[in-house]
């Protein structure tokens, strides 16, 4: 820790010589974090693993900052110092969107209006051109289901996929926008974070996707409280669609691949979250809506 | 070729936490603690690493010579009491700054005793008033810091440990501020996790800087001087 530290101030990122505080993060991948802060307001954001290769995860925050500069936080930098290695953005002064704030009247709108415009950003960094074939990621999550329980389930649906995504726009996404990941500031802004699987994958509508399974849960979670399920002020799918240019039917069909390849990014994650994506995935397969 | 981190489990977690002071260059590590507690902050396999099992193994304890890197308290200053003196907190921080070698780093853990958990496990446990005099110095983060400097140690921190430590998912800091304001937004995220009953005396005593009376556990690390 204390050469993280003494790499960031070194570098001129976060001057440890005026007073500051620290909290600690473990990610569930035994990666660990930082949140350096001044007077309680967060200010620097550290990255840092002696165990795993950071690099490809900073290269993507730096692109997700200068493709989504409104909505990612500021990148500072990369750095590395034998075994260990670190990544550096700004920290950001956030209140989480919960179903609290998607009820309220302040900050609901906050959210639809700034979800729209990151998926009217997110069809402006589209690239329309069409190609001969499938991408690598794709192949990668084919592999991936080759010995997978799932199989007979993902398979035709993944080589219904390929042709398919020849004739779209290829959208580098997020990989895990979910309500968790996203923040309201205090001017109202949204910020999204987490972006280390930041154009993993290109396939249009998985953003849209884990967004729309993400508030189904809140919704969920609200009804079965006694509170309104309604989150149509802050979550509205349809003016997200319209944002992202993206035809309904042809959501419609990408609903199960946007599923396995969600599943297929959250491979090494707990086996809760595995569980919960393979019953959606058994669920989009039987023609239901999860 | 998409990198994925692996899924840690707790204790993994855990390990990770007792890394975090060292610079990695260490060569001889000392545990001190109750039977089984040297796993809980290092590998079994770590050849630097030394146990001794406390309070049977400490007799004489700090006339020996200063010589090791690390001594780990896993557990160990909230795990015991005995006569006054003799099986105190105070007591064992006191034999880890004898057992360091200059710029030696000591890291440990332990219950955060004047927490709400804290204090029903006090109060049920039986002798509560022993148990608070054998601890007295390390009731809280802040009179862990003290007790710390006082033993001699430089740079001393300690840490609010969320949510237990056999299941660390973050260190928070003591600081005022950056505690008030952590704890504040975890219990909005977390508000389905909570009765509204539970979430309202969450919010509040986190609105006032209190949080940190929910955490069960405590994190410290310090270095002796030079």
């Amino acid at each position: 820790m204390s050469e993280v530290l003494a790499t960031i101030h070194a570098r001129g990122w976060f001057d440890t010589s005026r007073v500051y505080a620290k909290n600690i993060y473990l990610s569930q991948g035994a990666s660990l974090s930082m949140v350096l802060t001044r007077h309680g307001r967060p200010d620097t954001f550290v990255k840092f693993s002696d165990l795993v290769d950071l690099e490809i995860e900073a290269e993507r925050c730096a692109a997700a900052a200068r493709a989504y500069p409104d909505h990612a936080p500021h990148f500072v930098g990369y750095a590395r110092s034998g075994v260990l290695n670190l990544l550096v953005t700004r920290a950001v002064d956030f209140a989480a969107v919960t179903v609290d704030v998607l009820g309220s009247a302040q900050d609901a709108p906050a959210v639809r209006e700034g979800l729209i415009r990151f998926f009217q950003r997110a069809r402006s960094l589209g690239s329309p051109k069409q190609e001969p074939q499938p991408r690598p990621w794709w192949r990668s999550v084919h592999d991936f289901y080759r010995e997978h329980p799932l199989r007979d389930l993902a398979e035709p649906a993944l080589d219904e996929l390929g042709p398919l995504l020849c004739r779209l726009p290829s959208i580098p996404q997020h990989g895990d926008l979910v309500m968790n990941n996203l923040g309201i500031c205090d001017d109202r802004q949204l910020v999204v974070f987490d972006w280390e699987d930041f154009g993993a994958v290109a396939l249009p509508g998985l953003d849209l996707f884990t967004l729309e399974y993400s508030f189904g849960q809140a919704a969920d979670w609200a009804r079965a409280h006694g509170r309104a399920g309604d989150l149509s002020h802050a979550f509205d799918p349809t003016a997200l669609q319209e944002a992202l240019g993206l035809d309904p039917d042809a959501y419609s069909r990408l609903r199960l691949p946007c599923a396995l390849v969600f599943r297929y990014l959250k491979r090494n994650y707990g086996p809760d979250i595995q569980a919960r994506l393979e019953e959606v995935i058994q669920t989009l397969g039987s023609g239901k809506r999860p | 070729m998409d990198p994925q981190l692996p899924f840690a489990r707790g204790e993994d977690r855990l390990r990770l936490l007792y890394r975090l002071p060292l610079a990695g260059d260490e060569a001889a590590i000392l545990v001190l603690g109750p039977e089984g507690s040297a796993a809980m902050a290092f590998e079994a396999q770590d050849a630097r690493v030394h146990f001794r099992r406390w309070p049977l193994e400490i007799a004489g304890a700090d006339r020996a010579p200063a010589r090791f890197d690390v001594v780990a308290l896993p557990g160990t200053l909230t795990s015991t009491f005995g006569p006054r003196g003799a099986g105190s907190a105070r007591r064992f921080v006191d034999v880890a700054h004898a057992l360091l070698a200059p710029g030696g780093v000591v890291v440990g853990h332990l219950d955060h005793v004047t927490s709400v958990r804290g204090i029903q496990q006090l109060l049920s446990g039986g002798h509560a008033w022993q148990r608070m005099q054998a601890w007295r110095g390390f009731e809280t983060a802040g009179r862990c810091i003290d007790s710390l400097e006082g033993a001699g140690f430089q740079s001393a921190e300690c840490f609010f440990v969320e949510p237990r430590i056999t299941d660390p998912l973050a260190l928070v800091s003591s600081a005022d501020q950056a505690a008030r304001s952590h704890f504040v937004r975890v219990v909005r995220r977390n508000r389905p996790l909570y009765s509204p009953a539970g979430y309202r005396m969450r919010i509040a005593l986190a609105r006032v800087g209190l949080g940190g009376l929910l955490q069960p556990h405590l994190f410290f690390c310090a270095r002796k001087a030079c």
